[in-house]
């Protein structure tokens, strides 16, 4: 399914800065940018670093816009606050983009080919990586890009687990 | 504001009124609760009620719209038909919860959405990416169809509404018919020598099913 496909994964916060890393091996490369981490299988996007940061800005903007001219007002509540506004799915003909929010304003999406499945499972797990190996180490600086290297790994895991299936 | 349906035989067999005085004379002499009549209510019937489903409570006749979000329902919000250059040509809504203060802004902000959207989803996909379909957030949905002409036809529903694309280009049809054929009309104008359009348009999307609301379900 998602194997044959390809998959990329980004997430991106409200601040940015840009790295680069090397290429793992031949079939999969990442790039982290700002707070995004980058996953292309099979080189099924030639995206420079400039363009993944442009795109993940493009993206934070329709977010935003796309809440701002909600024709719903948000459902009250006690916590109506914590509700998150942004766009969960974006499809287009040949892909769909799902995004997952977060509490803080970090935005974690990826890039699927159909068949389509939920994919919210690996963004949850990839947030909690993330709060595990990155925010918990001492040497990363808030919304510096990231260099970690059992962040990496434990997301190379939980998306070959994921692609598995 | 709620309902509540009694079966009155049972009620007479248990002295259910007689029980609820007492009940209320004891919390005269003692504050036993803080509200009048439900908690007594409550004390004599805990375990012997069935719940109602929630269309039976038609609160404010129609001008509430704070319904619970798992139940049923599949809303439409808004349409709108942008021709080229980002012109609005035709906006119609229905049951926004969120009034729309300044509708040439909203374009402006529909239009430009559906431009940068198109852009991003040719640059992100794959090679042959050709158009955006639809997004969704959690409070609505909105569609999206596009014209080799240049022609956008959006529609905004609830996120429940499953994919529009075949609806749009039946109202694109209507479009060519009722408004391009028009020899009255100039590409490029509002639609007003073309109300044939509209009503040919209202007529179409009162057959769809998420153009019901909860309401007509109650009523039937």
């Amino acid at each position: 399914m998602l194997l044959d496909g390809g998959c990329g994964l980004t997430f991106h916060s409200e601040s940015e800065w840009i790295l680069d890393l090397q290429p793992r091996d031949s079939r999969c490369w990442w790039i982290l940018n700002k707070l995004e981490v980058n996953f292309h299988y099979q080189g099924s996007s030639q995206l420079s670093s400039n363009d993944k940061i442009r795109l993940s800005s493009t993206f934070h903007g329709i977010s935003a816009i796309a809440a701002q001219i909600s024709p719903v007002k948000r459902s009250g509540g006690p916590f109506s606050f914590l509700q998150t506004t942004g766009i969960r799915t974006l499809d287009a003909d040949t892909f769909r983009l799902q995004c997952f929010h977060t509490a803080t304003g970090v935005k974690i999406f990826c890039v699927m080919l159909p068949p389509y499945v939920d994919a919210d499972i690996l963004l949850r797990q990839v947030y909690s990586h993330y709060s595990d190996y990155v925010l918990k180490n001492p040497f990363y600086e808030l919304d510096m890009p990231i260099r970690c290297e059992p962040f990496e790994k434990e997301v190379q895991r939980s998306l070959s687990e994921f692609q598995g299936r | 504001a709620g309902v509540m349906v009694i079966d009155l035989e049972r009620w007479r067999q248990r002295h259910a009124s007689q029980l609820i005085a007492e009940w209320i004379a004891m919390n005269a002499r003692r504050r036993l609760w803080l509200h009048g009549s439900q908690p007594p209510l409550l004390l004599l019937f805990h375990d012997e009620v069935v719940s109602l489903h929630w269309s039976w409570n038609v609160d404010g006749l129609g001008h509430r719209l704070n319904y619970p979000k798992n139940v049923q329902r599949a809303w439409i919000y808004n349409f709108y038909t942008f021709g080229r250059g980002r012109k609005l040509l035709c906006r119609e809504e229905w049951n926004r919860t969120r009034a729309c203060r300044d509708i040439a802004e909203e374009s402006k902000y529909v239009s430009g959405l559906l431009i940068t959207l198109k852009s991003f989803a040719q640059q992100l996909g794959p090679p042959r990416t050709q158009a955006f379909l639809a997004y969704s957030t959690p409070q609505y949905k909105l569609h999206s169809f596009e014209t080799i002409s240049g022609y956008r036809f959006v529609l905004t529903t609830d996120p429940s509404v499953p994919d529009q694309q075949e609806c749009l280009r039946e109202i694109y049809e209507i479009f060519v018919e009722h408004v391009i054929k028009n020899p009255l009309y100039q590409l490029g104008d509002e639609l007003e020598h073309c109300p044939v359009f509209k009503t040919k348009l209202h007529s179409f999307l009162m057959t769809r099913p998420f153009f019901a609301s909860p309401f007509q379900s109650v009523v039937a």
